[in-house]
C-alpha cells in the first residue's frame, strides 16, 4: 500500500463548492483527512455529505474550488480519475452485476490473464478470496451475486473496493444493511486499514458509531463546514448541536414532541386499559414464507401504531403483503369487521388499505408525468363515472397548499420537484384517496425539516379524524413520539409490543435486537443522543441522504423536450415543401395524401397504445393485418357482416394472445410479437396454403367489401378516411377521457407506480395490445379491400411505418406521454413525405431509404438532446 | 412444496434445456420422420445452420450487452448482394471483402446510435434495418443476381468429412473461436458485465461505450460473413435471404438461454439453438410438412421458451418480492 505518511495530508480540499441548478449543495468547503485516521462526516439529511463525497469520488467534472492528494494539485474530474488517485467510494446503494460471478465482481476490470489473453480463472478465484476473506466473507467465489444476500452483497462491495487497493476509502452508510456482529467484524477490519496508513472517510447517521471508531469528525449543515473537531474533546450533546445549529438537540429533526392522544388517558397507570375507541384494522397470524410469520396486531380507531425493528426483520415486507402488493400466505386480515379483499394493490385500496412506499422513486412517483397526475395516481378510480375521468377538480390544488408543496403547480412534473416535495406529492396521493388505514414506510426518510413538520401534521390529523395509521421508520424519535403503540419486529416475529408506558427509543433498540425491555424504563427524552456505549444495532438503515433534485427550471423546458419529435416533423416537411414540386399542396394531392395514408393513420393509431404504456411497439401487426384481410375474404360468401366480425375478430384474438403474455406473464413485447408474428404468418400460410385469397365479385358482399376502402361517405371523404378519423378520434378520446387512458399513462411512466396506485397494469397493457390487434384488423380489412386479394404478406412493413409516425408525432418511447393527435401528425407527415418523393420520381426503394433516413435522423436528434440535458428517456 | 429430487431434476433441465431440446428433436425426427437420420440429409441441416451462425454469434454478442440487433438480416442480405455484384470485377475473394466492409460499416453506425447517441437499440436497429434493405432491393432490383461461376461454391459446399462440408465446419469454428472470445477472454468477461450493469462496468474503468460498440460492429461483421458466403456457395444472391434468417437467429439466441436483460449467454447455446431449430424444420419437411409449417413451429417453440422464462421470472417475483427483483 503507498506510503503517504510522510506529506501528512493525504486529501485536502481547498474552497469546494458545487453548484446545481438553483441551489448550492456544497458551498466553499475546506476538508483535510490524514493518512492512518478514520475521519467521521457527520450532518443532517440534505447538509451536503453525500455530494461532497460524490466530488472526492469524481462524480462531477464541474466542482469548483482545488483539491491536493499528498500536497500536490490534482483535478477529480471524472471516476477513472478519482480511482487513478486511489480513491475508492463505497455506495450505500449497492452496484454490482448481479448475473455475473463474486470474484468477477471484486475483480472487475482487473481480471488477471494467462499469456496476455486468457482470463486465468483459479488465479482470479483465488485472488477473490484474499479479499473476501479481508472483509470476513466465506462464500464461494464462483458462484453468482443474485444469490448472496444483501449484507453479503454489501460486504462484496466493500472487497471490491479494498480490492483495488486504494489509499482513500470513502465509506457513505456502510453499516446499513449489517447486523451487529457484521458491523463489528467490519470496524475490526477499519481498524485495521487504518493502521496500514489508509485514509478513511466515514459517513454515518449513527453517532455511536462514529464515536467508537473515527479519530475527528467534519460537521456539515447546509452545504457548509461548520466544525472540525477531535472526537476526544467533543461531546454526543455538543456534535448533535453542530449539526442541527440553533434548533436545539433534536437529530429527528422535526422538533416534535409526543403528541396528546385523544380517548385515553395519560394518566399514570392506566394507559391501554381505558383505551374505549374500536378497533378497526384486526391481523392475525399474518406470514409470509421466508419474510415474517404469525403476525398478530389491532389498530383502533385514531391510533398510531408504530412497526419498529431493524432492516430485515420484516417490517417492510408485512406492509406490503398486508396491503396486498406482495403476497401474503397466511392469516387474516379485517377492517371493521369485513375481510379485506385478495387481488393487488387496487383490490386492497378499495377494501380502505393504502401503503404509501419507502421507494419514492422506484415504485412511488411516475416522475415523468405531473404532479396532479400523481396526487390523483390512485384516486382517479374513484372519481370516474362509466370510465369517464370527471372534469378536474380543484382537489389537487387543495392537497398541495394543506402539505405545502412547493411550487404549488400541479402541471409541473414531478422530477422538477424537491425531495422534500417529492414525498409530500406522495402523501397527497393516499390523502386524496382518504384511506381508512394508512400505512406509511418511511415517510419522512430523506426530506429537509420543513417537510418532515408538515407530514408529521398530515398523519397526526388523519389519526385525529379516526383512521388507523401504522407507521413503519427507522427514525426512533419519530417513531416513539408519533406512536400510541410499537410493534417490535425481530427476524420475522413481533418481538415485543410497547404500548406508550414503555415505548422509548431504547427499549424498542433492546427488543429490536432481540434483548429483554427493562420494565418501567422511561422514555428518554426525544432527540437525547444515545451515548456511545449503549448498545445500538448497527442495521437501522437511516435516511438516504441523496442529492437533492432541484427544480429544473421551468416547466416549458419538459413541454419543449416533448415537442422536439413533431418540431422535428415539421423541420422534414419544411424541407419537403421547399424541394417539392408545387403540385404537392394542390388540392387534389393533399387529399390523395390522405388516402393513402388512411390505413397506415388506423393501425398508427391502436399500435400508440403499446408505446404509450411503455411497451415499445407491436410487431405482430403486419401479420394481423393479413390475418384480418384473408379471413375477410375467406367468409365473405357468409355475408359482408359476419365476414368483417370474422376478420375483426382474429386480429383482436392476435392482440388479446399479445396481451395477456405480455400484460400478465411480462414476457419482452418485442420478442413476443417477433414470435406471434411469425407464428401467425405461418398459421396463415397453413390453414391457406400458401394461397392468395379473391373476393368474389358474383357475391353482392364480395362487391361491398372491394368499395370499402375507397367508398365515399360524405363528399370526397372515403370510408378509409372516415376510419382513420375515427380511429384518431376514438384514440384521443380514450388517451385523455378515460380512466384506462389515465392507468396506461401511468402504466407507462412507471410500472410499479401505477401498480402500487391500484392500476389492474396487467389489464391495462392487455387492452393497448388488445386495441393494437383491433386497429390492425381495420386496417387489415382495408388493405386487402385496396389490393383486391387478401395474402399472407399484405401488411408488410406497417409495424415500422406505426413506429415511425408514433416517433414523429412525439410519443415517447419511454412510455406515457404523448397523443394521438400527435399521432396522426406523424402518419401526414409520412404520407407527405412520400407524396412529395413521388413527384420527384424516386424509386420506391429509394424512398424506403429516405424514409429510414428521416427516422433514425428524428430519433437520432431526439437522444442526444435529452442525453445533453442529461436526461435519458428511453 | 416440491421435493428436493424433483427440484434438483428441474434445476438441471432448465440448465441444460438447450441440449435437452436438442436431443429430443433428433430423437422424435429419427424416430418418426423418414430419411431424417441419413448422411445427406444431416449434410443439409449442418449447410442450412452454418447460414444462420455467424449472425447468431454476433446477435449473441450484442445480447450479452444488453442491447437488440434487428438490423443483422439486411446485413446479410446486403453483403450477399454486394458479394454477387462486385464478384465479375473483384473476383470472390475482393467482393467478400467489400461486402465485410459494408457489414462492419453497418454495425458500427448501429454502434453509434446506441452506444453514443444512447438510441434504443430496438428503434436504431429497425430504422437501420429499413435503410439497408432498401439499398438490397436497389442492387437486386427486387430479383435474384446469380453469377455463373461455380468453383468456389463447389468447394464450400462440397463433401469434406463425411457429412461436414467446409462452409460448415468454418462456422463451426467460428462457434467456438467466438465462445472462447466470450468466455475466457478479458475482452469478452469485461463486455459480460457491460451487459450486466453497465455502472458497474464504469465503476471498474471499463469504457462500455466502446464495448457496445464492438459488440454491434462484430454483430454486422459476422452476419455480413454468413450472407456473403452463403451468396458465394450457391453463387446467387437473394434480397429476402437474410429476412428469412432473422426469425431464427433471434429464436435461437433467445431459446439458447442469452438473456434479454444482458450479462449472461453463451455462443455454443445459441449455436445448439440454431440446430435445434434447423433440426426441426428438416424433420418437419422430412414428414411432408410445408415451409409454412415450419414457420409456424419455430414461431411456437419461441413463444414457448420465452413463456418458460416468464414464468420462471414471476415465481422468482413471488418469492423473492416485486421490490428486491430490482436488485
Amino acid at each position: 500500500m503507498p506510503e503517504a505518511a510522510e506529506i501528512g495530508l493525504a486529501l485536502s480540499l481547498r474552497g469546494v463548492s458545487k453548484r446545481y441548478p438553483g441551489t448550492l449543495a456544497v458551498d466553499n468547503v475546506d476538508f483535510s483527512l490524514r493518512s492512518g485516521e478514520i475521519h467521521a462526516l457527520v450532518g443532517e439529511n440534505g447538509a451536503g455529505k453525500s455530494t461532497l463525497v460524490k466530488i472526492i469520488a469524481g462524480g462531477f467534472s464541474d466542482y469548483m474550488g482545488s483539491i491536493a492528494i499528498n500536497g500536490k494539485e490534482v483535478a477529480l474530474r471524472s471516476p477513472a480519475a478519482a480511482k487513478a488517485q486511489g480513491i475508492e467510494l463505497i455506495h450505500q446503494e449497492l452496484s454490482l452485476a448481479l448475473p455475473r460471478s463474486v470474484a468477477e465482481n471484486v475483480l472487475s476490470g482487473r481480471l488477471p490473464v494467462r499469456a496476455g489473453f486468457w482470463v486465468d480463472d483459479r488465479r482470479l478465484e483465488a485472488d477473490a478470496r484474499i479479499w473476501l476473506e479481508a472483509v470476513g466473507l466465506d462464500i464461494d467465489p464462483a458462484g453468482t451475486v443474485e444469490d448472496l444476500s444483501r449484507h453479503e452483497a454489501q460486504l462484496v462491495e466493500i472487497a471490491r473496493a479494498l480490492a483495488n487497493m486504494p489509499c482513500i476509502l470513502v465509506l457513505d452508510e456502510p453499516t446499513s444493511s449489517l447486523s451487529r456482529e457484521e458491523a463489528d467484524r467490519l470496524f475490526e477490519l477499519l481498524r485495521r486499514l487504518r493502521s496500514k496508513g489508509l485514509a478513511i472517510v466515514y459517513i454515518s447517521h449513527h453517532l455511536p458509531e462514529i464515536f467508537a471508531i473515527a479519530d475527528r469528525v467534519t460537521v456539515m449543515r447546509d452545504g457548509r463546514k461548520v466544525a472540525e473537531e477531535n472526537l476526544r474533546d467533543v461531546s454526543p450533546e455538543r456534535l448533535v448541536g453542530l449539526m442541527v445549529g440553533g434548533v436545539g438537540p433534536d437529530p429527528g429533526g422535526s422538533g416534535l414532541r409526543a403528541r396528546v392522544r385523544p380517548g385515553m388517558s395519560l394518566s399514570d397507570g392506566d394507559a391501554p386499559a381505558t383505551d374505549s375507541r374500536p378497533v378497526r384494522l384486526e391481523v392475525s397470524g399474518a406470514g409470509r414464507k421466508g419474510f415474517f410469520s404469525d403476525v398478530s396486531f389491532q389498530v383502533r380507531a385514531g391510533e398510531v401504531l408504530g412497526i419498529g425493528g431493524l432492516s430485515g426483520s420484516g417490517r417492510t415486507e408485512l406492509a406490503r403483503s398486508l396491503c396486498r402488493i406482495d403476497p401474503l400466505h397466511s392469516g387474516t386480515v379485517t377492517l371493521d369487521g369485513a375481510p379485506v379483499a385478495r387481488g393487488g394493490p387496487s383490490a386492497a385500496i378499495r377494501s380502505g388499505l393504502a401503503y404509501l412506499t419507502e421507494d419514492r422513486k422506484g415504485d412511488g412517483l411516475a416522475l415523468r408525468l405531473t404532479v396532479s397526475d400523481n396526487v390523483l395516481a390512485a384516486a382517479t378510480p374513484g372519481r370516474t363515472q362509466k370510465g369517464w375521468l370527471a372534469p378536474r377538480s380543484g382537489g389537487v390544488a387543495a392537497l398541495l397548499d394543506q402539505l405545502a408543496v412547493q411550487p404549488r403547480d400541479p402541471r409541473r412534473q414531478a422530477a422538477g420537484l424537491s425531495g422534500g416535495n417529492q414525498q409530500k406529492a406522495l402523501l397527497a396521493r393516499w390523502l386524496a384517496v382518504n384511506p381508512e388505514v394508512l400505512f406509511l414506510d418511511e415517510p419522512t426518510r430523506g426530506v429537509d425539516v420543513a417537510a418532515k413538520a408538515a407530514i408529521h401534521e398530515a398523519i397526526v390529523r388523519l389519526a385525529e379524524a379516526g383512521k388507523c395509521i401504522v407507521l413503519v421508520s427507522s427514525d426512533l424519535p419519530e417513531l416513539v413520539a408519533l406512536s400510541d403503540r410499537v410493534l417490535v419486529m425481530r427476524q420475522g416475529r413481533v418481538a415485543a409490543e410497547l404500548d406508550r408506558e414503555q415505548c422509548s427509543e431504547e427499549a424498542v433498540l433492546l427488543a429490536a435486537n432481540g434483548r429483554p425491555v427493562p420494565a418501567g424504563v422511561r422514555e428518554t427524552r426525544a432527540g437525547t443522543p444515545v451515548p456511545p456505549d449503549m448498545p445500538e444495532p448497527h442495521d437501522v438503515p437511516e435516511p438516504t441522504e441523496r442529492a437533492e433534485p432541484v427544480a429544473r427550471g421551468p416547466r416549458h423546458e419538459a413541454a419543449g423536450r416533448r415537442w422536439l419529435a413533431p418540431a422535428a416533423a415539421v423541420v422534414v416537411l419544411a424541407v419537403v415543401a421547399m424541394l417539392a414540386p408545387r403540385a404537392l399542396f394542390s388540392p387534389a394531392n393533399l387529399l390523395s395524401v390522405v388516402q393513402a395514408v388512411a390505413i397506415l393513420g388506423v393501425v398508427a393509431c391502436g399500435v400508440c397504445f403499446t408505446t404509450y404504456t411503455g411497451h415499445y411497439a407491436d410487431l405482430s401487426v403486419p401479420s394481423a393485418m393479413a390475418f384480418s384481410g384473408i379471413v375477410t375474404i375467406w367468409a365473405l360468401p357468409h355475408g359482408l357482416g359476419p365476414a368483417l366480425a370474422a376478420g375483426l375478430g382474429v386480429g383482436l384474438a392476435v392482440g388479446l394472445v399479445n396481451g395477456a403474455a405480455i400484460g400478465w406473464l411480462r414476457v419482452n413485447p418485442i420478442i413476443w410479437t417477433l414470435a406471434t408474428g411469425a407464428a401467425v404468418g405461418g398459421l396463415i400460410r397453413w390453414v391457406f396454403s400458401g394461397e392468395q385469397v379473391y373476393p368474389d365479385e358474383a357475391l353482392a358482399a364480395g362487391r361491398t367489401f372491394l368499395d370499402l376502402y375507397g367508398g365515399k361517405v360524405w363528399g370526397p371523404v372515403t370510408l378509409a378516411v372516415a376510419a382513420m378519423a375515427a380511429a384518431a378520434v376514438a384514440a384521443a378520446a380514450l388517451l385523455r377521457g378515460t380512466l384506462f387512458g389515465f392507468q396506461a399513462r401511468l402504466t407507462g411512466a412507471s410500472y410499479e407506480a401505477a401498480r402500487l396506485s391500484g392500476a389492474p397494469v396487467g389489464g391495462v397493457v392487455a387492452g393497448a395490445f388488445a386495441l393494437s390487434g383491433l386497429a390492425a384488423a381495420v386496417g387489415g380489412i382495408l388493405l386487402a379491400s385496396l389490393n383486391k386479394v387478401g395474402a399472407p404478406y399484405i401488411g408488410k412493413g406497417y409495424d415500422f411505418l406505426a413506429v415511425t409516425a408514433i416517433v414523429l408525432g412525439g410519443m415517447s418511447l419511454a412510455g406515457g406521454r404523448g397523443g394521438a393527435g400527435g399521432v396522426l401528425g406523424g402518419v401526414l407527415v409520412i404520407g407527405l413525405l412520400r407524396s412529395a418523393m413521388n413527384l420527384i420520381g424516386l424509386n420506391s426503394f429509394l424512398q424506403e431509404i429516405a424514409q429510414g433516413m428521416v427516422f433514425i435522423a428524428v430519433v437520432g436528434a431526439h437522444a442526444m438532446l435529452l442525453r445533453r440535458q442529461g436526461l435519458d428517456d428511453a | 412444496m416440491h421435493s428436493p429430487a424433483w427440484r434438483t431434476v428441474a434445476g438441471f433441465a432448465a440448465r441444460r434445456r438447450i441440449w435437452l431440446l436438442l436431443l429430443a428433436v433428433w430423437g422424435v425426427m429419427a424416430a418418426c420422420a423418414p430419411h431424417f437420420a441419413t448422411g445427406p440429409n444431416t449434410a443439409s441441416i449442418l449447410k442450412a445452420a452454418a447460414t444462420h451462425l455467424p449472425a447468431a454469434i454476433g446477435l449473441t454478442l450484442v445480447m450479452v450487452a444488453g442491447q437488440l440487433d434487428l438490423s443483422f438480416g439486411s446485413a446479410m442480405s446486403l453483403a450477399g448482394m454486394v458479394t454477387v455484384t462486385l464478384q465479375p470485377k473483384l473476383g470472390w475473394s475482393g467482393a467478400m471483402g467489400v461486402a465485410l466492409a459494408c457489414g462492419a460499416l453497418l454495425g458500427a453506425v448501429n454502434g453509434l446510435l446506441v452506444a453514443r447517441a444512447r438510441v434504443n437499440s430496438f428503434i436504431a436497429t429497425l430504422g437501420t434495418m429499413t435503410i439497408v434493405q432498401g439499398l438490397v432491393n436497389i442492387l437486386s432490383r427486387g430479383g435474384t443476381l446469380a453469377v455463373e461461376e461455380f468453383a468456389a461454391g463447389d468447394w464450400l459446399e462440397g463433401p469434406w468429412l463425411s457429412v461436414l462440408c467446409p462452409r460448415a465446419a468454418l462456422a463451426a469454428l467460428l462457434v467456438v473461436a467466438f465462445e472462447l472470445l466470450l468466455q475466457r477472454t478479458r475482452w469478452g468477461r469485461n463486455l459480460l458485465l457491460v451487459g450486466a450493469n453497465a455502472t458497474t462496468a464504469r465503476y471498474a474503468g471499463l469504457n462500455a461505450p466502446g464495448y457496445l460498440q464492438a459488440a454491434f460492429t462484430l454483430s454486422g461483421l459476422l452476419a455480413a460473413f454468413g450472407g456473403a458466403l452463403f451468396a458465394v456457395s450457391v453463387s446467387s444472391a437473394n434480397p429476402l435471404m437474410g429476412e428469412s434468417s432473422l426469425m431464427v437467429v433471434i429464436a435461437a439466441v433467445i431459446i439458447g438461454g442469452t438473456s434479454m436483460q444482458g450479462g449472461r449467454g453463451s455462443v455454443v447455446a445459441s449455436a445448439a439453438a440454431v440446430l435445434a431449430l434447423v433440426s426441426l424444420s428438416s424433420g418437419l419437411s422430412c414428414m411432408g410438412a410445408r415451409p409454412e409449417a415450419q414457420m409456424l413451429a419455430s414461431g411456437l417453440v419461441l413463444g414457448a421458451s420465452v413463456l418458460y422464462d416468464a414464468w420462471m421470472a414471476r415465481a422468482a417475483r413471488l418469492r423473492k418480492g416485486s421490490r428486491d427483483a430490482r436488485g
